[in-house]
């Protein structure tokens, strides 16, 4: 990104830091989350994207590395399901209208970190699987494979936990 | 959640969950499921009671990490203190800066060259046994127009500058919260050598207060002998940077090596900040 366009930044962030909050979240941040955005900011406006990727590829990228980096020093599957304990949706934009089914927080502090990154970027930034496979480094069917065993755990989760739906 | 739709044996066997999970999440195109589901009413409908499921699946992952607020990623705010920077509506780059600072140069090297004729010509006057008076009062005229001076010769300490030379990393940085025997700083600027975004400081004298803008000194140099020989040699400065309205010294360590956070007086622009 270019140092004298401060403007074409701060737009940036203005769009993004919000994804990039939820996908730091769901690597296993609460209440340093907002750090960790500015770290991921901070890389980006002072690194140079390498030459053989797209700039939102290796963004993601940075995102994921920036909570990998950190939940290697203090991850633990009890702390995340805290801090999904934590979320107050009344605070948030798009508040929902009742929480998150428990059920579902669980299942999703029990999925490996791979596969809950794999969640982050389906739902939070909306990614089609090229790009998530780009941002994992890893092949488009392990994303498939992945995102597919995420979901069925949890959608399992809410089937086991009596969750109705609301057609 | 599921109550499918019950269908037969074989139908299951070769359309199940899995197979139905994967069209509906877009992971395959699976025309041979889509074509089945169309002439097969009881599949159909199992597909659509799969596709219910994966939008509840998304419902409730959004429910659980639901968006931030909407002023969230205004940069007024002070938790982006340290985004600050990159923002600024003039970013200099590095080549007009040594410009400027050229230019400068040019201007005040004659006006610094005449102080110190005048100095070192009353210096002399008075050793003469003459202008002591005057002497004085040049003194305190200089002293209270050149404050960039200070420290040269506060207690025999080590200049700012002295100082600074002896440490090949320099950064501004905003203090984070202690963590056991780390405490963290996010870097706005720095001022010298390289340094990550985030540095990580084991903590010697004790936590310096989260947010407060600081100097940090760090990655003494090889043959150092003064502030940066030692943690406890650093005390030995504490007079010199007094001046410039800075907190006393507090010692860390980085990498195994002695380093020093000084905090800023409040209200200091790191933009404009600049090394005496």
């Amino acid at each position: 990104m270019r140092r004298e366009q401060p403007e074409a930044r701060a737009e940036f962030f203005r769009r993004y830091a919000p994804q990039v909050r939820r996908i730091l979240f769901l690597q296993g941040f609460c209440e340093e989350v907002d750090d960790a955005v500015q770290e991921v900011f901070i890389k980006v406006y002072r690194a140079q994207v390498p030459a053989e990727e797209t700039f939102l590829a290796w963004f993601y990228r940075v995102i994921l590395n920036t909570g990998r980096d950190q939940g290697r020093r203090r991850k633990t599957r009890q702390g995340l399901m805290d801090r999904l304990h934590q979320i107050a949706p009344a605070a948030a934009a798009d508040a929902p209208s009742e929480p998150a089914d428990p059920a579902l927080r669980e299942a999703l502090a029990d999925l490996s970190p791979e596969l809950r990154e794999c969640v982050a970027l389906r739902y939070f930034a909306d990614l089609p699987l090229e790009e998530i496979a780009q941002a994992q480094d890893v092949p488009v069917g392990t994303v498939k494979s992945r995102l597919h065993g995420a979901v069925k755990r949890l959608r399992t989760s809410l089937d086991q936990s009596g969750f109705e739906r609301h057609d | 959640m599921t109550d499918h739709p019950r269908a037969d044996d074989a139908t299951l066997g070769v359309f199940d969950d899995d197979r139905l999970l994967a069209l509906a999440l877009g992971l395959d195109d699976d025309p041979e499921l889509i074509a089945a589901a169309a002439a097969d009413d009881m599949l159909r409908r199992r597909l659509e009671t799969m596709r219910g499921e994966v939008a509840d699946v998304a419902a409730q992952v959004h429910a659980a990490v639901p968006a931030p607020h909407e002023g969230y990623a205004d940069l007024a705010d002070p938790r982006w203190a340290g985004l600050r920077e990159f923002f600024a509506a003039e970013s200099p780059r590095p080549g007009r800066a040594r410009g400027r600072a050229s230019r400068r140069l040019r201007v005040l090297a004659p006006v610094a060259a005449v102080i110190i004729a005048l100095v070192v010509g009353l210096t002399v006057l008075e050793r003469q046994g003459g202008g002591t008076a005057s002497l004085r009062s040049h003194q305190a005229a200089t002293e209270a127009s050149a404050p960039a001076a200070l420290g040269g010769g506060a207690h025999g300490a080590l200049s700012f500058a002295d100082q600074v030379d002896e440490y090949a990393l320099v950064v501004l940085a905003r203090a984070r919260a202690a963590r056991g025997a780390v405490q963290r700083f996010t870097v706005v600027r720095v001022l010298k050598g390289t340094a990550p975004a985030v540095l990580r400081l084991r903590i010697a004298d004790g936590a310096v207060r989260v947010g407060g803008l600081h100097l940090l000194l760090l990655r003494p140099l090889a043959g150092a002998t003064g502030a940066a020989s030692s943690v406890g040699g650093l005390s030995t400065t504490k007079g010199s940077l007094d001046a410039y309205g800075v907190g006393k010294p507090v010692a860390y360590s980085y990498h195994g090596e002695p380093a020093l956070a000084r905090k800023l007086p409040p209200g200091t622009d790191p933009r404009t900040f600049t090394l005496p």
